[in-house]
């Protein structure tokens, strides 16, 4: 009987899933972003200087993630009338949830390709001298760009996900974007000693142009500012997977108890993992001794 | 009129917005060359903010009622005329350091998207749609911002140029704020004058979806 039930769950999951992937693909919003991000791919290959495949990621960062959230608000408003005018028999709450977590896989495929196109271009177009400081590998920047473009383009849908949840009000998406974006451009690591708490934010560089003064001769270098970008990423996963335990602990017929386990679990591995990418690996500001020839 | 524009404009999101689009434009002001994106956000929000408050919840009733939507256009315009009121008063604070000596023309970026959204939203309205100042609103204040983060195109379409764009590419982008306006003005016009021949071939378009 409970296999049964579990089945058909499962099977509910499944075809609302489809279904919530389908709308997340109809919307214009997406293929707005989707063609902006194109737009940017082929402009790091064509015109856009050696390297900037490395501050690139904030494209599908802004266009798939910051306009996520406001379609994944949207398409839960709309689950949710839908449900309502339905009436008792709807599916419950939580799986309408999952199914709707499960459309990120949309943006996921759209930030990916974006990722793999700036590996190439990484490799294919080798940034300048002055670009990389001694002491960071590929690597290194790889999980940057991952972090910056393809988590955030998870992020932010589930993002809109969530307050969609526990804040649908209306307009609530267009503010939650502009305060989104007020925060993240105060914590790029631009000021001054390259703000090291910035890593427990959601979108941050770790290598660049970074802006907090230049040499007594003028000159300006490129310089990583302090974290661990691997272990970022880990700690960007585990936000990302407690939003959507957050978001599910919003239906009152969810197992609450197992959920308020795992909620707690996941902030308490979170916080771990942000204390680790402060004072792990990477703490110091490395700084590359050839100065910026175009800065 | 008093009591109606007290009761139809959404004073408490026209508040917000406004307080928004001071706190940008003076980070913008502390730091111009690092947060420059913010003021093409603030462009966006003022944009949003003013499709919003030509909404009509009530439209069912309320279209069908004796007031035109001239008239009611114009009973909500003090919540716009305190968006760009506090737009000009933020431009003219923020000064021609951080402007990049271009206050002038960031002044017509956010009084051109108050219009276009003004304009969005009266047609809409015009077409019988209750609340497309939200849906505006919800689709233009993120794509803005994410535009003014990115910046793509900057060289041919600077819509939100910065320092390093040069004369040239600044005054591409007041052409096309200044096409904006116009455009927006007109359309705001034509809606107003409650001309049918205008509204006619939209409704029917509307319909055959």
């Amino acid at each position: 009987m409970t296999t049964t039930t579990m089945n058909e769950t499962g099977s509910t999951l499944g075809v609302l899933a489809r279904q919530e992937i389908r709308n997340y693909l109809r919307h214009k919003l997406f293929w707005f972003g989707t063609a902006m991000t194109a737009l940017v791919v082929v402009s790091m290959f064509a015109w856009d200087d050696t390297g900037s495949a490395a501050s690139y990621m904030i494209a599908p960062g802004a266009m798939l993630g910051v306009l996520g959230l406001v379609i994944m608000f949207g398409l839960t408003r709309r689950s949710d009338r839908a449900a309502e005018a339905a009436g008792a028999v709807a599916v419950p709450e939580h799986t309408r949830t999952l199914a709707l977590a499960g459309a990120v896989v949309v943006p996921f495929t759209a930030a990916m390709a974006a990722y793999i196109a700036a590996i190439v271009a990484w490799n294919a177009r080798p940034p300048h001298v002055w670009v990389v400081p001694p002491g960071v590998s590929n690597l290194f920047i790889y999980a940057e760009m991952f972090g910056d473009g393809v988590i955030c383009a998870v992020g932010g849908p589930l993002l809109g996900l969530l307050l969609a949840r526990y804040l649908p009000k209306r307009g609530v998406a267009a503010i939650a974007s502009v305060l989104l974006v007020l925060v993240t451009i105060m914590l790029q690591g631009n000021f001054a000693g390259g703000q090291p708490y910035r890593v427990f934010w959601f979108w941050t560089y770790f290598i660049g142009q970074l802006g907090w003064g230049a040499d007594a001769d003028g000159s300006i270098h490129f310089k990583t500012a302090p974290g661990n970008p691997f272990i970022w990423v880990l700690y960007l996963l585990v936000v990302c997977a407690l939003g959507v335990v957050v978001a599910v602990f919003h239906d009152p017929e969810s197992d609450r108890i197992r959920l308020r386990k795992v909620a707690l679990g996941l902030v308490g591995l979170a916080l771990v993992l942000g204390v680790l990418t402060v004072y792990v690996g990477y703490t110091d500001v490395l700084v590359n001794p050839v100065p910026c020839a175009n800065c | 009129m008093t009591g109606y524009i007290a009761r139809a404009v959404p004073w408490t999101r026209v508040a917000l917005a406004a307080g928004l689009v001071v706190v940008l434009m003076e980070l913008v002001r502390w730091n111009p060359w690092t947060l420059w994106p913010l003021e093409g956000t603030a462009v966006g929000l003022l944009a949003g903010a003013t499709a919003w408050c030509f909404d009509e919840t009530a439209a069912a009733v309320v279209d069908s009622s004796p007031r035109g939507l001239a008239w009611r256009t114009m009973a909500r315009t003090p919540g716009p005329l305190l968006l760009v009121v506090t737009w000009t008063a933020v431009v003219l604070h923020a000064g021609d350091e951080t402007t990049f000596e271009h206050g002038d023309q960031i002044w017509v970026q956010g009084v051109a998207a108050s219009l276009a959204g003004a304009a969005y939203t009266c047609w809409r309205r015009s077409c019988g749609e209750a609340s497309p100042g939200l849906m505006f609103a919800t689709a233009v204040v993120p794509a803005t911002t994410a535009w003014a983060l990115l910046r793509p195109l900057d060289r041919h379409l600077p819509v939100f140029p910065y320092a390093t764009t040069t004369s040239g590419g600044w005054d591409h982008s007041a052409t096309g704020w200044v096409v904006l306006t116009i455009g927006a003005v007109v359309v705001l016009g034509v809606v107003l004058a409650d001309a049918r021949w205008w509204r006619l071939p939209l409704a029917m378009q509307d319909h055959r979806r």
